[in-house]
C-alpha cells in the first residue's frame, strides 16, 4: 500500500475529487480553507491511500493551514503526487505545479473544470501541455466525477514517467548558488536538494528550519544575503522571492502561449450577475442579515419547533409506552424500570428531540459553504471586523461555530495574521453552538412562550456582541503591535449539488447523534444513578440524593445570579462534558411523572432567573471538546486556561448584572 | 429476576466503557476525534509544534 | 495614480506593488496579481469597506488602505 498526496490551489475542487476517488465522506466547501488539516482516505480500488492536503497557492506558506502542506513534503513518506489544476485559472495554478515538479517525485495532473474554462472561451491543448511538463494529464470534471475513473486507473499503474528532467533555468547567478547550497547538504537526503535550495531562496520558512538541522544558521543567512545582493545589483529587482516568481512566470507564459486558445470574448457570467446583487453597496449587508434571519426562523420557528414537537410527542408518548410494556413483559424490577424510563429515555430522549432543529441549522450552514457565499460574507463584514481589530475572514469560523465550535476553531487556521488567528480562536466559542440550542428551547418553552424566537435571537446576538467587544478590548490592550490585513479570493458561485449538500449536512449532524448514543447516554446513566441513590440507600427522594448534595455544594455560588438551586448547579457541572448534557440532567431531575414539567420549572425559576440562566449557559465555558481543540490549535495551555477563565468570568458578571439589574427595575 | 441483572449490568457496563473512551479520546485530541483515525497513518500532531506566544 | 482613484468598472494596469503590506503582496502574487497585470475595480463596500477587484477572471477583495498603495495606470 502506498500513499498518494493530493495538491492543488484553493477552490479547485480538490475535496470533490477526493470524494470521488475515495468514496469516503468528506466535507466540501466553496471557500478557501475547507481542508485545514490533511485527511487520508482509501482509494476506491482499495490499493492505495489518498491524502488530501489543504489548498495552497504556493509551497511557501503564509498561513498555518498552508504549513501543513509544506511540512508534509518535508517529513512524510509518499510515493506519488496528484496535482489538481483549475483549467480556468491555468497560469496561477501552474506556479504550484512547477514547484511540485521541482520536488522531483512521480506526478500526475488532473485538469479540472474544463467545462468552466470552455464557457469562458478558453481551450487547452492537453497533449501539448503534458509534453511540455513531462507528466500525464487527465481532464476531469470533479463535481460530476467525469474522467475520475481513468485518473484512478492511472494512479494505480506504475508507469508514470521520471520527472527528474524538469528544470527551469533561474539564470547563472541563482543556479550557481543553488549548486553551492546543495553541496552543503548531506548526500543521503531523500528530498530533492535542488527543490530545497530553491524553496529556501524563495523564503520558505519551514524549509529554512529544516535546513538549519544540517547547516549553521549564519552560513545559510550568508548565502541568502549574498545571492540577493548579487541579483539586486544585476537584475534591478526588489527581492529574491520576486525574482524566482518572475522566472517561473516567464516560463509559464512560454508554456501557455503554446497551449491556450482563446475562442471567444467573455460575457458577464452568472457569478458576476449574482455578485451585482449580493455584494451591492446598499443591499449587501441587509441581504446577509436577511439570510441569517431566515435560517434562524427556519430552525426555530417555521420548521424546527413543529418537528421537534412531533418528535417529542412520539418519544414521551408511544415510545415510552412501548418500552414500559416491554419492561413489564420481562418482569423488570423497579430499579431497572426507573433506570430506563427516568434515566435513559428522559436523558437521551430529551436531547434527541432537537435532532430536526440541529439538522436544519447544519443544512443552512452547508448551503452557505457550498455555494461560495461565505467568502462574500467575509468581504461584506470586513469593515465591521476591522473596527474591532480583526478581519472579515474571522467571520467564517464564527458562522461555522454556530453549528459546532470545534470545526469553527479549526477554521481559524486560514487567517494569515497570527494575532488575528489567536483572537478568532479564542472568540469562536462565544458563538452559540447547536448543542446550546436545546437549553434555550426548554426554557423559552416554559417561560417565554409568546416571545420564543425573539428571546433565542437575543441570545445569539448577545454571543456575537460579546465576541466583538472582547475582540476590540484584546486587540487594543493585549495584542496591539500587529497590523491587521485582509485579502480574500472570491470563488465563482456554484449551484450546490443536492447530494453533496445532504452529505455534508449529515457529516456535521451525525456527530450529534453519535454523542446521543455515547456520552449523553453514559452521562444520563450516571446522573440518574446519582439522583436515585443517596447516603441512605437507593430510591431516595431526589432532594436527598448524591446529585442534590453535589449540586448543593456549588449552588450558593449561583444564588446572586438567580439560580442557586442544586438542580441548576448539577446541570452546569455536567454541561462541561457536552452542553446537551445540561438538558439530560434537567430532564432527569425534573422528570416527575404526572406532573407538568413546565409548571414544575416555574417553582424553580422566574422568567428573569431563567433568562439569566440561559445567558450563563451561552457563555460559561466551552465544552470539553472545544477546550481540547483550543489547546491543540494554539499549542498553549496558558491560552486554553485563559479561554476557560475569561468565558466563566464574563458569564458570571453578565448574568449577575442581568439578574440584579432586572430585579431592580422590577421584573 | 436474572434478566434484570443482565440488563442492568449491560447498561452500566456500556456507560462506564463510554466514559472511559470519552476521556481517553479527549486527552488525545483531534487525531482521535478524526473520522479517519483508523486509516490515517500519519500523526497530525507532529505539525505545528510552535507555541503561540503570549503577547 | 493609485487603485482607489479608479471609478467603478475602470480597467487599469498594475505598475507598482512594493508599498503594499508584505503578506498582502505575497498573496496577490500567488493569485497572479503582479506588476503588468490588468485589473478591474468592480465595486467597493460601503463605509470605506474593502474593494472588489477582478483580474484574469478571478475575483479578489482587499482593503481600501492596501489598494491605495497599489500604483496603477488607467487604460
Amino acid at each position: 500500500m502506498s500513499e498518494i498526496a493530493l495538491f492543488g490551489n484553493p477552490n479547485t475542487g480538490k475535496t470533490s475529487l477526493f470524494n470521488h476517488l475515495t468514496g469516503s465522506y468528506e466535507y466540501v466547501g466553496n471557500w478557501t480553507g475547507v481542508t485545514v488539516e490533511k485527511k487520508v482516505g482509501l482509494l476506491r480500488d482499495k490499493k492505495n491511500h489518498l491524502i488530501d492536503l489543504p489548498g495552497i497557492y504556493s509551497l511557501k506558506p503564509l498561513s498555518s493551514d498552508e504549513d501543513v502542506a509544506t511540512l508534509f513534503l518535508l517529513n512524510e513518506k509518499f510515493s506519488k503526487i496528484l496535482n489538481i489544476i483549475d483549467a480556468s485559472q491555468l497560469e496561477r495554478n501552474l506556479h504550484l505545479t512547477i514547484q511540485l515538479l521541482e520536488f522531483a517525485k512521480p506526478m500526475i495532473i488532473g485538469l479540472n473544470m474544463i467545462d468552466v474554462s470552455n464557457q469562458r472561451g478558453i481551450k487547452i491543448n492537453e497533449t501539448k501541455l503534458s509534453e511540455l511538463l513531462g507528466v500525464s494529464i487527465f481532464p476531469i470534471v470533479a463535481r460530476s466525477g467525469k474522467g475520475c475513473k481513468e485518473l484512478l486507473n492511472s494512479l494505480d499503474s506504475n508507469t508514470s514517467k521520471n520527472i527528474e528532467s524538469f528544470k527551469i533555468d533561474y539564470g547563472s547567478i541563482l543556479e550557481n548558488k543553488i549548486e553551492e547550497l546543495s553541496k552543503l547538504l548531506p548526500s543521503n537526503l531523500n528530498i530533492s536538494k535542488r527543490w530545497l535550495a530553491i524553496q529556501y531562496f524563495e523564503g520558505n520558512e519551514q524549509v529554512k528550519k529544516y535546513l538549519q538541522s544540517f547547516i549553521p544558521e549564519n552560513c545559510l543567512q550568508e548565502i541568502y544575503l549574498d545571492t540577493e545582493k548579487q541579483l539586486i545589483t544585476t537584475e534591478a529587482l526588489s527581492s529574491l522571492t520576486k525574482f524566482i516568481h518572475n522566472k517561473r512566470h516567464q516560463h509559464i507564459k512560454k508554456i501557455t502561449s503554446q497551449i491556450l486558445v482563446k475562442t471567444k470574448t467573455t460575457k458577464p457570467t452568472f457569478t458576476d450577475r449574482l455578485d451585482n446583487i449580493v455584494t451591492n453597496k446598499v443591499l449587501g449587508i441587509p441581504i446577509f442579515l436577511t439570510l441569517l434571519y431566515i435560517t434562524f426562523m427556519l430552525t426555530f420557528d417555521w420548521l424546527g419547533f413543529p418537528l421537534a414537537d412531533i418528535l417529542d410527542g412520539f418519544i414521551s408518548g408511544p415510545l415510552t409506552n412501548w418500552i414500559m410494556a416491554l419492561l413489564g413483559l420481562i418482569g423488570a424490577s423497579a430499579f431497572l424500570e426507573s433506570l430506563v424510563i427516568d434515566g435513559i429515555i428522559a436523558g437521551v430522549g430529551g436531547v434527541l428531540v432537537f435532532v430536526p432543529q440541529i439538522f436544519i441549522l447544519f443544512f443552512a450552514i452547508s448551503l452557505l459553504e457550498d455555494s461560495g457565499y461565505m467568502a462574500r460574507v467575509a468581504m461584506v463584514m470586513d469593515k465591521l471586523m476591522e473596527k474591532v481589530g480583526l478581519n472579515g475572514k474571522a467571520f467564517i469560523p464564527m458562522i461555522i461555530g454556530f453549528g459546532c465550535n470545534v470545526p469553527g476553531v479549526m477554521a481559524a487556521r486560514t487567517i494569515e495574521q497570527p494575532k488575528e488567528r489567536l483572537l478568532t480562536t479564542l472568540l469562536t466559542p462565544f458563538m452559540s453552538c447547536s448543542a446550546r440550542l436545546p437549553v434555550y428551547a426548554l426554557f423559552v418553552g416554559a417561560f417565554f412562550v409568546k416571545y420564543q424566537a425573539f428571546v433565542v435571537l437575543s441570545l445569539y446576538v448577545l454571543g456575537i456582541v460579546i465576541a466583538l467587544i472582547l475582540a476590540r478590548i484584546f486587540s487594543s490592550v493585549l495584542l496591539k503591535n500587529e497590523t491587521s490585513v485582509f485579502i480574500i479570493e472570491l470563488p465563482p458561485y456554484r449551484v450546490p449539488q443536492i447530494r453533496t449538500l445532504f452529505r455534508s449536512t449529515w457529516d456535521k449532524g451525525k456527530g450529534f447523534i453519535r454523542k446521543a448514543g455515547t456520552i449523553i447516554f453514559a452521562g444520563s446513566v450516571l446522573i440518574w444513578l446519582l439522583s436515585y441513590s443517596g447516603p441512605s440507600g437507593f430510591d431516595v427522594p431526589m432532594n436527598e440524593s448524591f446529585l442534590a448534595m453535589i449540586g448543593g455544594i456549588i449552588a450558593p455560588l449561583f444564588t446572586p445570579l438567580g439560580f442557586g438551586t442544586w438542580q441548576a448547579g448539577a446541570g452546569l457541572l455536567t454541561g462541561f462534558l457536552a452542553k446537551e448534557v445540561i438538558i439530560s440532567t434537567m430532564s432527569i431531575i425534573y422528570f416527575v411523572p404526572e406532573a407538568n414539567l413546565q409548571a414544575f420549572m416555574a417553582t424553580q425559576f422566574t422568567p428573569l432567573s431563567a433568562f439569566s440562566f440561559m445567558v450563563f449557559v451561552l457563555l460559561y465555558v466551552p465544552c470539553l471538546a472545544t477546550v481540547v481543540v483550543i489547546q491543540k490549535e494554539l499549542n498553549s495551555k496558558k491560552w486554553m486556561a485563559f479561554s476557560v477563565f475569561i468565558s466563566f468570568f464574563i458569564a458570571y458578571v453578565l448574568s449577575f448584572l442581568i439578574y440584579q439589574g432586572g430585579k431592580l427595575i422590577g421584573f | 429476576m436474572f434478566i434484570n441483572y443482565v440488563f442492568i449490568a449491560f447498561i452500566f457496563g456500556y456507560a462506564g466503557w463510554t466514559f472511559f473512551k470519552f476521556f481517553k479520546k479527549s486527552k488525545k485530541g483531534k487525531c482521535a476525534n478524526c473520522e479517519l483515525n483508523k486509516t490515517c497513518q500519519i500523526q497530525c500532531d507532529q505539525f505545528e509544534k510552535k507555541e503561540t506566544p503570549i503577547y | 495614480m493609485v487603485l482607489t482613484d479608479l471609478k467603478q468598472g475602470d480597467t487599469a494596469i498594475i505598475t507598482d506593488l512594493s508599498k503594499v503590506n508584505i503578506l498582502v503582496q505575497q498573496r496577490l502574487m500567488h493569485m497572479g496579481m503582479i506588476e503588468g497585470v490588468q485589473v478591474v475595480t468592480k465595486r467597493s463596500m460601503p463605509f470605506g469597506g474593502p474593494l472588489f477587484l477582478e483580474s484574469h477572471g478571478q475575483n479578489i477583495s482587499i482593503r481600501r488602505n492596501e489598494a491605495s498603495r497599489i500604483r496603477v495606470e488607467q487604460l
